[in-house]
């Protein structure tokens, strides 16, 4: 009889491969046929094996960095197609810069102050800042910006009850106009950003 | 997000389970898991599953991908067998090392050698498939799994 099978030649057979050969001689061969079942049961054994759990939730992780991925994809996709937009905001925000330095050579009133700082709180709602999702670095300037407006606020509230003069009055005005501002060009700026 | 948290539900232990039979330690494992499940939320989209079990399949193949690519990194650690174990196995009586069991065992085996033989043997992929994933050639994957086979058998003893 030939020699033994090797140990590939016994598997090649286990699997439904090997040599015609290979085959023949499991056939004839007790011994290598036993091996060929032993293979079997070992596979089988494997197969049987318990299923091990993972230790820990793996969930919050895979979530966080899959909104990572999502925020830097939509901000490249978003990046080229912007360029229009971005450089159209730019002008607006140049000649809005040019108007408000025309406006600082002039001498303050408070009446164009007032005004002023209206039609920014009407520019703020029209990028309609809340339905924005933030960089935490955007939304720590904003949020700045906006408790330096409410200081201003309360100022102004306490100034106009104790009968503050007007130019007190209007130095709050500007403080306010001049953070308002700054608000606007933080939203606009994330606005050419995201592509609006 | 809630279908992609279903999904990891729904898989999380049978990729945990795979990666910890090719993976060294738990810690591997767990990266593995979480790398495939990032990969799997990733392109689930541009998945064209047809027929029932397409989805484990896929799901299964990235995960034996991760866990290959980390053992390819760490340069495979070569050492057939984890040298402290074989020494304590050997000073221990002959009957008790042949009581070794099978889950035992498998862990004595290298990396590569234990990979080629749960995804040829459990997971039922091909050679072709197994060389693919792993850069080798075919017939290497078939001398590491008649060599970890012959470790078993030995480990094991006749009465496994």
């Amino acid at each position: 009889m030939a020699p033994h099978c090797t140990m590939e030649e016994l598997l090649a057979v286990r699997d439904g491969e090997g040599t015609s050969v290979a085959h023949r001689h499991v056939d004839q061969c007790p011994t290598c046929r036993a091996e060929v079942d032993r293979l079997h049961q070992v596979a089988a054994a494997l197969r049987a094996l318990p299923a091990v759990r993972p230790p820990r939730d793996r969930w919050p992780e895979v979530r966080a960095q899959v909104l990572a991925t999502r925020r830097r994809r939509r901000w490249v996709m978003t990046g080229w197609g912007s360029l229009a937009a971005a450089a159209a905001l730019a002008l607006i925000v140049g000649v809005r810069a040019a108007t408000l330095q025309q406006a600082a050579t002039r001498p303050a009133n408070l009446d164009s102050l007032v005004t002023e700082s209206q039609r920014l709180e009407e520019a703020l709602r029209a990028y309609d800042p809340t339905s924005r999702v933030l960089s935490g670095r955007a939304a720590s300037t904003i949020a700045q910006l906006e408790d330096r407006i409410a200081l201003v606020d309360a100022q102004l509230n306490e100034a106009q009850h104790s009968g503050a003069s007007k130019a007190d009055l209007v130095n709050l005005w500007q403080q306010r106009v001049q953070l308002m501002n700054q608000l606007v060009n933080v939203h606009v700026t994330r606005a050419a950003y995201v592509g609006l | 997000m809630d279908a992609l948290e279903q999904v990891y539900r729904a898989y999380e232990g049978t990729v945990y389970s795979l990666a910890r039979r090719i993976c060294r330690s738990a810690e591997d494992a767990e990266d593995v898991m979480q790398e495939t499940f990032f990969e799997v939320c990733r392109s689930i989209g541009s998945f064209r599953g047809e027929g029932p079990g397409s989805l484990t399949a896929w799901i299964k193949r990235v995960t034996s991908s991760k866990a290959l690519m980390r053992l390819r990194r760490e340069k495979y650690r070569e050492t057939d067998e984890l040298v402290e174990d074989g020494d304590a196995v050997a000073r221990r009586d002959p009957d008790v090392a042949l009581t070794l069991d099978l889950e035992e065992a498998l862990g004595r085996l290298s990396e590569r050698s234990r990979a080629v033989v749960w995804l040829h043997d459990v997971e039922g992929y091909t050679h072709e498939d197994i060389a693919d994933l792993m850069g080798m050639t075919v017939s290497f994957s078939k001398s590491q799994l008649a060599r970890a086979h012959a470790r078993l058998k030995s480990w094991l003893g006749k009465e496994q």
